[in-house]
């Protein structure tokens, strides 16, 4: 094998000895010519290592047709080809790579802690819930990857939602309204416990005692203990019962409660509760409904709960940060 | 942390495939850049890359298509038809068939790949001998160096040629 390429090697270069010698015009080219055809004829490897350099030098020589204006045409060409890079782009696979290992970590940053998020008063991480006690004695508790920040002053009491879910008890205070601003509209109480959660495209809000001003951009409402209403920028939602009690004691307890909610949003909840990510594909589950209590501090728990009622889920941890879910 | 497809692929294919390249090309930069381009033909290509089933078939053909990439082939024929074009006004001369120009433009694609493929001496001894017809002992003393060495150089580009696989 060895011997058989260095073999071919020095075939292809007496091939190339021989086309040279062809031109050179010191030589009798007739003596020439005879003796490399008989080089030819000696061993069909010789005839087909000539043949590629033998053609390319005809198809150069095809270009004689040009005639004299041909040197102009070659030189343009040939330097416009040789000067074109053989990259389309100067970028090849590594920085490519380097970009994304490099800009995916903060990418993601990004995603999940927005600068709002991160420079907030108050946030908690993915499963962390924290409560506190405010200077007006008022009791806050935020849930899974939440964030506030808080503005008190001689007038007013702003606690201002930016993401996720708070539980709030307000302490009574006849001169300063107490305000949760969200980013569709603002509740105003006097004194009473409710849950807001921002769900991104509306907010939620759930009255567990007494009552609140619900305010947009065109109305306002008014949510009293045991109902609830989602709000947007436009539109006050109607009011809706709940069970206020079970939601006040679900909130103290850590679990969520749902009661034919739709399997997809339920898993974008307990998502919001993961340390990792929970993918799933929406369309898959289009259909399922869900009525159960699941643990919020302990979404494998939940989720293999979740498992037992649909055995058609798989679930697949592809590592401790992503969980990818899908139907059988 | 997974590993992604094309990451595999890349350990494992990059080294020989960048090899593969350097002994046809010859030029190391050359085929560092269309080893790099493989890839990322690769990256924009529809495969599903675990489904390539002979990896290295694959990146061989698709490396030798890159050797004459289409940006090249194209900034060839601007040049030659913008050229032509100034030669017919100057002239008058006759438009030549569209079989003529494809031809061309052709062989100077191919020969633009050789050319930057070869050291610049022996891409100057070639050119000068082959496209603008000098004589073997024209070309030495044009370029200050025996008849014996433009010789190799000849030799040099010829087998070149036959490296580069093409199928002429």
């Amino acid at each position: 094998m060895q011997r058989n390429e260095a073999g071919t090697e020095a075939i292809i270069e007496q091939a190339a000895q021989w086309l040279v010698t062809l031109s050179d015009e010191s030589q009798d080219q007739r003596v020439v010519m005879s003796q490399y055809q008989h080089w030819k004829q000696a061993d069909p490897r010789h005839a087909e290592a000539a043949s590629n350099m033998e053609r390319f030098l005809e198809r150069i020589h095809s270009m004689d047709e040009w005639g004299a204006d041909k040197s102009p045409l070659i030189n343009a060409s040939l330097k416009a080809g040789i000067q074109s890079s053989a990259r389309s782009a100067k970028t090849g696979v590594w920085p490519v790579l380097a970009i994304m290992f490099v800009l995916l970590p903060s990418w993601l940053l990004w995603q999940f802690f927005p600068p709002a998020y991160l420079f907030a008063d108050i946030h908690t991480a993915s499963g962390e819930w924290h409560q506190q006690v405010l200077a007006d004695g008022s009791h806050i508790s935020l849930g899974s990857h939440s964030a506030v920040d808080l503005q008190f002053d001689a007038r007013q009491r702003t606690v201002n939602l930016i993401s996720g879910d708070i539980w709030v008890d307000v302490a009574k205070d006849a001169e300063r309204p107490f305000v949760i601003q969200t980013r569709y509209g603002e509740i105003r109480a006097l004194g009473t416990r409710f849950i807001v959660r921002d769900e991104e495209e509306q907010i939620r809000l759930m009255m567990i005692e007494s009552s609140v001003q619900v305010s947009n951009q065109q109305r306002h409402g008014v949510v009293n203990a045991g109902q609830q209403m989602v709000f947007d920028q436009q539109r006050l939602g109607a009011i809706e019962a709940i069970n206020s009690a079970s939601i006040d004691a679900a909130w103290q307890s850590k679990v969520l409660m749902v009661e034919g909610v739709p399997l997809a949003n339920v898993l974008r909840e307990l998502d919001r509760y993961r340390k990792g990510k929970l993918v799933f594909n929406d369309s898959a589950l289009a259909g399922l409904t869900v009525s159960a209590v699941l643990p919020l501090d302990d979404t494998d728990k939940a989720l293999s709960l979740l498992q037992a009622r649909y055995p058609q889920l798989a679930l697949y941890s592809l590592s401790p940060y992503l969980t990818y879910l899908s139907t059988e | 942390m997974s590993v992604s497809p094309i990451e595999l692929l890349y350990k494992d294919h990059h080294l020989w495939l960048f090899r593969w390249l350097r002994k046809r090309l010859g030029c190391a930069d050359n085929a560092a850049d269309i080893a790099h381009d493989t890839f990322m033909r690769l990256f924009d290509s529809a495969h599903s890359l675990s489904t390539i089933e002979q990896p290295r078939a694959y990146l061989t053909s698709t490396a030798k298509n890159l050797i004459i990439d289409k940006a090249r082939r194209k900034a060839v024929e601007a040049a030659f038809l913008e050229q032509l074009a100034l030669a017919m006004q100057q002239d008058n001369v006759h438009y030549p068939s569209p079989d003529l120009i494809h031809d061309a433009i052709e062989i100077l694609t191919q020969l633009s790949v050789l050319l930057s493929c070869v050291p610049k001496k022996a891409a100057q001894a070639f050119k000068l001998h082959y496209l603008d017809g000098l004589k073997q002992q024209a070309v030495a003393e044009e370029m200050g160096v025996t008849s014996r060495t433009v010789r190799a150089y000849l030799t040099q580009v010829l087998v070149k040629i036959q490296r580069l696989e093409w199928d002429i």
